[in-house]
């Protein structure tokens, strides 16, 4: 009998692996939305180093711009100079709109907007391959994070939570093919699904034909999907696609946020 | 058993310079992918009982800090060493052409391997023209990789580059 099973040696330690393989995937399924034990271990170790090689990954990107930037720098601040004389007047016009809103808003018993309950992380990591697009933060299931959390920067939505370790979590970016985001034309409110497309461009999908969408229009969140809080800044729409048949149309999307240059992102708690 | 723990420590190393180096200095689809590189090697010069453990090792690596189920790469990494394999005795390792075209043509085959993988686990992949297009380009990093990683590799281990299984 054990001549046999040494005979095929080869065969079964090849099935052993093939049904570790089979087990790990099974755990994928049934965990699915948290890295399983040894996963979220690894991703513990490893977010050490990760975090040491990334720091020092941030001082050459940076020493490169620095040089670069030096002649940049000068022209920007004379035009800077111009711009904030510019702002300080819109200020204090916006000061007395702000004003005027808030009395139109007490009359009309409008609650004030909640301000969103958010976590500050820090972008560690990014997808390791060339198919995906997803970011690592430092912030995981010890700060309250979750999966299907939004992430969201200053200038517009970065993705959602999709796996949480006790201190790291991974970001699905709204640039992968498997990001879905209700989205609204914020100037002619027609709705669509927002999701990856090819590199850092997205697409609006499923919006009506009859639809009025135009180049820079801004898109927003819509609110429903219960991720992504309504009325944040998604991108300006940089391509119709309207055929002279069939139900829908579709738009491109500049995102509003830069994928490459994000150093750190806010994950909405609610 | 030693090189086992090498190799995997190796591919610990590589998945962390992915992740935390390369991916935040080199864009899509340009940035080579060194684990793939490594599993390579190790199907190249290492035998079956060594060699599978660390393919599925090093795919369980990438899964996790992938954006994917980590079961995928697993089986991916497993399916290239098994297709890998057959050419360690079949070609010259040591060629330059080898080494050149190699990683390039088993990048596409990756490719080929996760889009079908895609296709079963119901995960998005994108437009294959689009995908196919990435490869190439990958798979050109992938060989240039190829270049300074397998002759290092060697000197690392002290073996003359030359096959041992």
């Amino acid at each position: 009998m054990f001549s046999w099973v040494r005979r095929y040696q080869k065969l079964f330690i090849g099935f052993l692996l093939l049904i570790v393989a089979l087990q790990l995937f099974a755990w994928d399924l049934k965990e699915g939305g948290f890295w399983n034990v040894p996963s979220r271990l690894l991703v513990t170790v490893s977010s050490f180093p990760i975090k040491a090689v990334n720091s020092g990954v941030q001082k050459v990107k940076y020493a490169g711009k620095w040089v670069h930037l030096m002649g940049e720098l000068i022209k920007e601040n004379e035009a800077l100079t111009k711009e904030v004389l510019a702002l300080k007047a819109e200020k204090r016009e916006l000061e007395g709109v702000n004003r005027e809103n808030a009395r139109l808003r007490s009359l009309l018993n409008f609650q004030e907007r909640r301000p969103l309950s958010t976590v500050l992380a820090r972008v560690i990591g990014e997808e390791p391959t060339n198919i995906f697009k997803t970011i690592l933060i430092d912030k995981g299931k010890k700060d309250h994070l979750d999966k299907g959390m939004a992430v969201v920067t200053a200038g517009g939505i970065v993705g959602q939570i999709i796996r949480v370790a006790p201190t790291n979590s991974q970001v699905l970016l709204i640039t992968d093919n498997n990001s879905s985001i209700d989205v609204l034309i914020e100037r002619s409110r027609a709705k669509g699904i927002l999701t990856g497309w090819r590199g850092e461009i997205c697409q609006i999908k499923f919006l009506g034909r009859t639809e009025d969408v135009t180049l820079g229009d801004s898109v927003i969140t819509s609110g429903l999907g219960g991720v992504f809080p309504k009325g944040l800044e998604v991108g300006k729409v940089k391509e119709v696609d309207k055929k002279g048949w069939g139900v829908f149309q579709n738009a491109y999307v500049y995102p509003s946020v830069d994928f490459g240059k994000l150093e750190e992102v806010l994950v909405v708690l609610e | 058993m030693r090189t086992f723990f090498l190799y995997a420590l190796f591919g610990w190393a590589a998945i962390i310079a992915q992740t935390a180096a390369i991916g935040p200095l080199i864009p899509s689809p340009y940035k080579p992918d060194i684990p793939f590189v490594l599993l390579l090697f190790i199907s190249l010069v290492h035998p079956t009982r060594t060699g599978l453990p660390l393919a599925i090792l090093i795919g369980y690596f990438v899964g996790v800090f992938s954006g994917s189920l980590d079961t995928l790469w697993v089986l991916v990494y497993i399916a290239c060493f098994g297709l890998t394999k057959p050419f360690a005795s079949l070609l010259s390792y040591e060629s330059v052409t080898f080494r050149a075209i190699f990683p390039f043509v088993f990048t596409l085959i990756k490719t080929c391997l996760l889009y079908l993988g895609g296709i079963i686990f119901s995960i998005e992949m994108g437009f294959a023209s689009w995908l196919f297009t990435g490869a190439i380009v990958e798979g050109l990093f992938n060989s240039t990789v190829a270049f300074i990683l397998f002759p290092g590799l060697d000197l690392l281990q002290g073996r003359p580059s030359s096959l041992e299984a």
